[in-house]
Formats: structure tokens, C-alpha cells, sequence
């Protein structure tokens, strides 16, 4: 496992925007973290340099957004989903979620993923944790 | 004109029937899950509910014909209705589906109207609903418009400019979380259980609003666009050096208070300049949130002072969280403007945003 410390905003930026690179559809990414560690603002990111246009807005209410992306990037879509208001995996299936995750031209992105552990037998599946640094700075492993 | 209406675009699933007899509501019945639920079975609503619509919906419908028509064969109800009205977007579009598919089912059985409503909208009507203060009269309506809404829940936060029914235009939204998300993950960090922004309410009102400075995300920007996920990770911030108290139940209402103070002066200031720069007529709040009574009693005195010539509207609180007689509402305004849908043509818009 890696770990890159991120002093603010404007470095979490610089990685999504390499982490985006990286994508070309179907992975399905975990992001695991705290309350206000940053998995949100990282979704944004990562949405900006996949050409999203639409307003990236914190999923925990409606559980489920699927965004379009650019179309010079591999992925079409990008499924933005939120497991904090949810009990286990039959809820997340429930919504659906198996018609996005691991779609060949869909990045499927799930904050607090470690509410969900059934989420791991996806063969494309990433893992991204946050942790708080000291100061402002936070701690990413993947 | 007669109106059913489904509401199902996040956890609540609903139904309610409205008629409107020249501009005033002449009859209305509405029901949510949790009351037909417990009704038939006396069981318990889940928090997250998305996967229960399909189940519910039925049940729902049911009771709502039988209170309409005293019988619960919906071929009754369906000579009843002029207009089948549900929920199009934004929300979950799983959730969404199950309430819109069944409308344009039943719009084609019966041979009905169909019209699919915005959800935000919806709970900007719900001013209109009996026991509001507004009546929808769709010709003298020149003294509400133009009007300034707040639309604030767990989902959302927004300023919108209304020039009349139907007719909005965006001013802004949250970049992050919205204010109603502010309150449950403020409540989750201290403790409390979740939905959040009931508990904070309690206990704020028995602490002191002043006792901690809690930052007001973009209060002074002139924009109009609101930012939470800053404030959520300074109350993170504040009570990991403050753990310790979290026990003295003085420090926690005062805390409480303070949130609600921090979230409310940035709703209240924002809206209070964005009447003033449109010159509006009238403020709308409506949504969720549009329940807690800081800021209801904030906004209203802040109106009054600042723009004395501002007529301040808010909905009845019950009719502030999720619900179909909103969408019936919203479903009358749209349907009495001729914009209906083509059931075989039209289908659900997670993503809609209003005026936009």
C-alpha cells in the first residue's frame, strides 16, 4: 500500500486529476474516511478532469448520481454513490447499484464504502483512504 | 380540475388527491407511506426507504382511493381524476421510476393527463396548500410574484427568483452539502442520532447561540451560491479538542445552539441580500429544513426590519419534509399552464434542476 500526504485542496487536485488519468471505465472506487476527511471534495476533483459538468453535490441525501462525463475520456459516466445513510449491501442493491458498478463505460465512485464490504468482490475494485494529518494536511492510502 | 399525485424521489413514498374549484382547494386528502404502513400493519418505516416504494406504493394508493371514494377499486378513483401527477426529478432514480412509471400506467389506463412534476417545485407550492397563507387564484396572483424562495433540506439548498407560476430562474446553490446535510453531520459528530437537525433544534433551544464562533461559509460572498462541507470539518475540528465535554450536557446545548446559529445567519443573510437585489414582493421557504423554528422566527424578523414591504410566506410545518400534496399542487399550476407530459415519450430526470 501507498500513502502521499496532502497538504490542501489545491495538491488533493493535482492527484485527481492523475488519478483520472489512470481510469478508462469499469473500476469501481471505495473511498473510506471520516466525517469531513476530504471524500467529497475528492469526488468533485476527480469529476472536474473527467470533464463532468453538471454541480458535483454530496450524494448522502439521494444516495445515487450518475453524472456524464467528457466524451474525449474513456468512461461515459461517472456513478457517484454514498453508503453513510445506508444498513448493508441488500440496501445499495436495492437502488440499483449493480446497473452501474463495473460497467465497462461507467467509473463507479462509493463514499464510506467500508459500510459495505460486499463491495470488494468487484474485480476492478480500488480502495482510497482518508486520514487526518497534522494541521490541515490528510493522509492518503491506496 | 381534480389531481393525483405520487411522490417517491427519495425516502418517502406518498400519494394525495386535490381539487381546485375556481382558485380555491375544494377537496384534498393526502397520505404518506409511514401513516398506511402503520395503518395496516402498526410496523415501522426504514430509515432509508428507496427499496420499499414499489412495496408501499400499491398500499398507498389503496387508501387514498378508498378515502376519495369510499371504495378501494382504483377503477372509481380513476373516474375521479382529471390529472395523474408524480414526481419526474431530481432525486434517485430508482426511487423516481417506481412513482412516475406507475403515473404514466395509470394515465394511459384510464385515459388521463399526465404531468410530471419537479420535486423542488413541489415544495415551493406547498405554500399554496390549505392551512398556508396563499390561495392558488391563477389570476390575481400579481401580488406574490415576483418572489424570492429558499428551498432547504437534506438535499438541497437554493435561492431561486419565481416571476410566476412556473416560471423560476436559478440564483444559486450549494457547492457541497446541503444546509439540512450540515445539521445531521454536526449532530452525527456530537453524538446525537440521526436525522440530525430535529435533535440539534431541541437541544439548541436551551443553550446560548453565542457560546462558539462557528464559520459562516460564504455569508459575505455577494454571489448567491452556499458551501457547507467547510463548516462540517471545523465542528469536526472544534470538538476534537473539546472531546472531553461532550458529556457536560451544557456544553452540548450550547454547541447545539451554536450550529444552528452559524447554519441560520448563512441561510437568513443570504437570502435577506439576494430579496433585496431582486426586489421581490415576496420571500418563499420551503423544504425540510424550512421546519426548524430558528429559522422561520430569523428570516421573519430579519424581513421585517431590513425590508418592511417584503411579505415573508413559510408553508405549514407538516407539510415541510417529503410529500405528494406539494406535487399535487405544483401538478395544478403546471396543468392549468396546458404543460403535460407524453407518458409514452416522457421518463424521469434524476438530475432536473429547476431554473436552470
Amino acid at each position: 500500500m501507498k500513502t502521499v500526504e496532502i497538504k490542501d485542496t489545491a495538491e488533493l487536485g493535482k492527484f485527481a486529476t492523475k488519478y483520472a488519468a489512470s481510469l478508462k471505465g469499469g473500476e469501481v472506487i471505495g473511498l473510506v474516511g471520516d466525517l469531513g476527511a476530504g471524500k467529497t471534495t475528492f469526488v468533485q476533483l476527480l469529476a472536474g478532469s473527467l470533464g463532468v459538468k453538471a454541480a458535483v453535490k454530496s450524494p448522502t441525501f439521494i444516495l445515487m448520481q450518475v453524472l456524464e462525463t467528457a466524451k474525449h475520456t474513456g468512461a461515459h459516466r461517472l456513478c457517484h454513490v454514498d453508503a453513510y445513510r445506508l444498513k448493508d449491501w441488500d440496501e445499495l442493491a436495492a437502488i440499483g447499484f449493480e446497473d452501474y458498478a463495473g460497467e465497462p463505460n461507467t467509473v463507479t465512485i462509493v463514499e464510506w464504502a467500508d459500510r459495505v464490504p460486499e463491495i470488494h468482490r468487484f474485480p476492478a475494485y480500488k480502495e482510497l483512504t482518508f486520514s487526518f494529518g497534522p494541521g490541515e494536511s490528510r493522509k492518503l492510502s491506496f | 380540475m381534480r389531481i393525483l399525485a405520487i411522490e417517491s424521489s427519495c425516502d418517502e413514498s406518498a400519494a394525495a388527491f386535490l381539487e381546485v374549484k375556481s382558485g380555491r382547494i375544494s377537496r384534498f386528502e393526502t397520505l404518506v407511506a409511514t401513516q398506511a404502513i402503520h395503518a395496516k400493519y402498526g410496523g415501522v418505516v426504514p430509515e432509508v426507504a428507496a427499496r420499499e416504494h414499489s412495496a408501499t406504493l400499491p398500499l398507498i394508493l389503496e387508501q387514498l382511493a378508498e378515502r376519495v371514494t369510499g371504495s378501494s377499486d382504483g377503477r372509481k378513483l380513476g373516474k375521479t381524476v382529471d390529472v395523474v401527477a408524480a414526481t419526474r426529478g431530481p432525486g434517485l432514480v430508482t426511487s423516481l421510476k417506481v412513482g412516475y412509471d406507475t403515473a404514466k400506467a395509470l394515465s394511459l389506463a384510464w385515459g388521463k393527463k399526465l404531468v410530471g412534476v419537479n420535486h423542488i417545485e413541489g415544495h415551493i407550492c406547498s405554500v399554496w396548500l390549505p392551512g398556508a397563507p396563499l390561495e392558488p387564484a391563477l389570476r390575481d396572483a400579481k401580488g406574490v410574484f415576483p418572489a424570492l424562495v429558499l428551498v432547504v433540506s437534506g438535499g438541497h439548498t437554493e435561492l431561486l427568483l419565481m416571476k410566476g407560476y412556473g416560471k423560476y430562474r436559478l440564483l444559486g446553490a450549494t457547492r457541497d452539502d446541503a444546509a439540512g446535510e450540515a445539521f445531521d453531520k454536526a449532530a452525527k459528530l456530537m453524538g446525537l442520532g440521526y436525522p440530525g437537525g430535529p435533535a440539534i433544534s431541541r437541544l439548541a433551544a436551551e443553550g446560548s447561540p453565542a457560546a462558539y464562533a462557528f464559520p459562516r461559509p460564504l455569508m459575505q460572498d455577494p454571489e448567491h451560491e452556499f458551501s457547507f462541507s467547510g463548516f462540517k470539518t471545523a465542528v469536526r475540528y472544534f470538538l476534537q479538542k473539546e472531546k472531553a465535554r461532550l458529556s457536560d450536557p451544557v456544553f452540548v446545548r450550547d454547541v447545539a445552539a451554536s450550529v444552528e446559529q452559524a447554519i441560520v445567519d448563512v441561510l437568513v443573510s443570504k437570502t435577506v441580500r439576494a430579496a433585496a437585489a431582486t426586489k421581490v414582493r415576496t420571500v418563499i421557504v420551503a423544504g425540510g429544513v424550512a421546519a426548524n423554528a430558528k429559522l422561520r422566527s430569523t428570516l421573519a424578523s430579519s424581513i421585517a426590519v431590513k425590508l418592511p414591504s417584503v411579505r415573508f410566506v413559510e408553508p405549514p410545518v407538516k407539510y415541510c419534509t417529503d410529500n405528494a400534496a406539494m406535487i399535487a399542487m405544483a401538478a395544478y399550476f403546471r396543468a392549468a399552464g396546458r404543460k403535460f407530459d407524453m407518458p409514452a415519450k416522457s421518463d424521469v430526470d434524476p438530475g432536473w434542476e429547476l431554473g436552470r
